[in-house]
């Protein structure tokens, strides 16, 4: 009854004017951003994570939330009218989508598409105010042994479920770490790595970081990349009605789908990405015309559409209960609560009700905006990738330079920036993931204290930080998860 | 070869970090001081990166078919506006050196012609510091130009 009271109390703030018109904001940038190819969810909002500073903290946080689920419907646009994926988390509507817009039911694939984003959206989101409230009463009784297991085991699943090489992986996460220890020391005092300039010794920023990995680099990307748009699919107003047979195939792969987006969407890493993948072998799997699958089912957009924005719901659950962020998505969220002076947290929930339940209701509302914006405007959308790379880049490059200046007036900050991006281009170009090394670089000054005062307490004996009935629990179920997989192949193989 | 290169990069810069976290105090496990965590990532650093660095040189050099036609200038060109930045700025205010590197990538990125660039770099860099200097309140490098266009 208590959350009912409290969701209510969400909607009041997130049905402000402006709270709206930040939402429809967020909602129409996300959407571009998710049709543009290049420019992902989480490059716009670290490039916008300046803008947000005149913001209120909740508004800002509607404004992400509403790039984020945005990004994930735009890009399912560009997968089934063009081939193209606008982001990572498309790529596999691409699969059934474009075959079925060759086939002339493009329209179709659309609606199905935003309306199971819809239904997994809006269904995350029951998920995450149920699992967030719980997991945030239960994060009360952690203490700095807990909280660095929860770092620790979430930094080794980032490596796992990243993607790529797991050695390479692991530097770009050291390679975090390292820069999250510059900046003086929390508990003496210490300058460390800040060879005398005053401008680091709060750390490395994250804005600029995020920026350069993010935006710089991806800038870079796109600029090296040859500049070809296929012919765009035409859909008529008609078309947009999907027939009653797909109405009925797509409806149990978007339930499964959500459910199945939203589990993904609480482990570390690129969940969105992987849901879809995860989604798309299960519905070929339980369907009765397997056959079908890569030819245009309904079944191979219905699904994957609707986990990826399941996961977007699920990735928020630990950053909004225990202040980590499993994505580096999420970690441009909690830079931009820093930038406000917010610190997340267990204790977000009951310190700042109007942010938490605001963020949450402002979810629901910009669900039904997306579902309005995206179905019937889906063709002018896609007119946005005929603007010119060539002007579009420099503005971005823009956006970036002046938008990291703005917050701190320094100039150090801009040869961070372009450092980052020069080396997040080396690295990405060279098989090196950017998003472990954000992630850590956030999570590692609050593993570091965590690990420090834990050791204090307990005199340096680490077995008592691991045999603790919460943190040992972490670690035992994080070691099942990592040892089930190559186990399970083993016995499976030791049978045949 | 650029693995290589980029290899051993990690490898050196794993020994300066390591170097430099060791003056710090390290502490002991019971009471752990400021280079105590610094210590330990630039140990696993070094460690890491050595195993990489020991990777790339057991695999055989391959050169992929965009490297062998040469490298592409646009990007760096980017990156060099990039970079230039903070220099012009700190020397030539907001709109000159914002006006400097806006012409330049569009220049570089070939957009229609070089006048067009050159206006739309005029009218982007005017926007921007309307937008940032006048609504967002965001104090720039400003000079006579910028007061001039503020009083105005």
């Amino acid at each position: 009854m208590d959350v009912i009271q409290h969701l209510m109390f969400g909607f009041n703030t997130a049905a402000t004017p402006v709270n709206l018109l930040y939402a429809l904001a967020g909602a129409f940038v996300g959407t571009i951003v998710g049709v543009l190819p290049g420019i992902g969810p989480l490059g716009s909002m670290a490039i916008l994570l300046s803008f947000t500073l005149n913001m209120e903290a909740t508004s800002a946080m509607i404004f992400f939330a509403g790039i984020y689920y945005g990004a994930m419907y735009g890009g399912s646009t560009t997968s089934i009218l063009l081939n193209i994926p606008g982001e990572a988390a498309s790529v596999v509507t691409c699969i059934d989508g474009f075959k079925m817009a060759q086939k002339g039911r493009g329209g179709a694939a659309l609606t199905i598409s935003a309306v199971g984003s819809f239904v997994a959206g809006t269904l995350s989101i029951v998920g995450l105010m149920f699992a967030a409230s719980a997991l945030a009463d239960a994060a009360l009784k952690f203490g700095p042994p807990e909280f660095f297991a929860i770092g620790l085991v979430g930094l080794v699943f980032l490596v796992r479920l990243s993607g790529g090489s797991t050695s390479k992986n692991v530097l770009m996460l050291l390679l975090g770490l390292a820069l999250g220890c510059v900046g003086t020391d929390h508990l003496f005092g210490t300058a460390r790595f800040t060879f005398g300039l005053d401008e680091l010794a709060q750390g490395v920023e994250f804005l600029p970081v995020a920026m350069g990995l993010f935006g710089i680099a991806e800038v870079m990307t796109t600029a090296a990349q040859a500049d070809e748009l296929g012919q765009v699919i035409r859909v008529k107003l008609r078309d947009l009605l999907p027939r009653v047979e797909e109405w009925r195939r797509s409806a149990w792969p978007v339930l499964r789908g959500s459910v199945l987006g939203f589990f993904i969407g609480l482990l570390p890493g690129p969940s969105p990405v992987i849901s879809t993948f995860v989604s798309y072998m299960t519905e070929k799997k339980l369907s009765k015309h397997p056959e079908e699958f890569g030819q245009g089912a309904i079944e191979g957009v219905a699904g994957p559409e609707s986990a990826n924005n399941a996961a977007v719901g699920g990735a928020y659950v630990p950053l909004m209960a225990l202040g980590v962020p499993f994505t580096p998505a999420m970690a441009v969220v909690v830079g931009a609560l820093m930038l406000h002076g917010i610190t997340p947290g267990p204790m977000l929930m009951t310190e700042r009700p109007e942010l938490f339940w605001g963020v949450i209701a402002s979810m629901y509302i910009g669900n039904v905006m997306l579902l309005i914006l995206n179905v019937p405007m889906a063709q002018m959308f896609v007119q946005i990738l005929k603007i010119p790379r060539q002007l579009l880049l420099p503005l971005i490059v823009l956006m970036c330079l002046v938008g990291v200046y703005s917050v701190n007036s320094s100039y150090i900050d801009l040869y961070v920036l372009a450092l980052l991006g020069i080396a997040g281009f080396v690295l990405r170009t060279l098989g090196y993931e950017p998003a472990p090394l954000v992630l850590a670089l956030v999570i590692g000054p609050m593993m570091e204290t965590a690990l420090r005062e834990s050791l204090i307490i307990f005199r340096g004996d680490v077995s008592r930080m691991v045999f603790r009935p919460i943190a040992g629990t972490i670690y035992l179920v994080a070691l099942a998860a990592l040892l089930a997989p190559p186990l399970i192949r083993l016995f499976r193989r030791g049978g045949r | 070869m650029k693995d290589r290169i980029v290899a051993l990069g990690f490898v050196l810069f794993a020994i300066i970090f390591l170097a430099g976290s060791l003056p710090l105090k390290v502490g002991t496990a019971a009471r752990p001081g400021a280079g105590f965590m610094p210590a330990m990532v630039g140990v696993c650093l070094l460690v890491a990166a050595s195993y990489n660095l020991f990777r790339q040189f057991r695999t055989p050099v391959s050169v992929p078919a965009g490297e062998a036609s040469g490298v592409r200038l646009t990007p760096w060109g980017i990156a060099a506006a990039t970079f230039a930045y903070p220099v012009l700025l700190s020397h030539l205010n907001y709109l000159v050196s914002t006006f400097l590197v806006m012409a330049a990538m569009l220049l570089l990125l070939r957009f229609k012609s070089p006048w067009v660039s050159v206006l739309i770099a005029l009218a982007a860099t005017l926007a921007s510091f309307l937008f940032f200097g006048k609504l967002l309140s965001v104090v720039l490098p400003s000079g006579v130009l910028e007061d001039a266009i503020l009083a105005f």
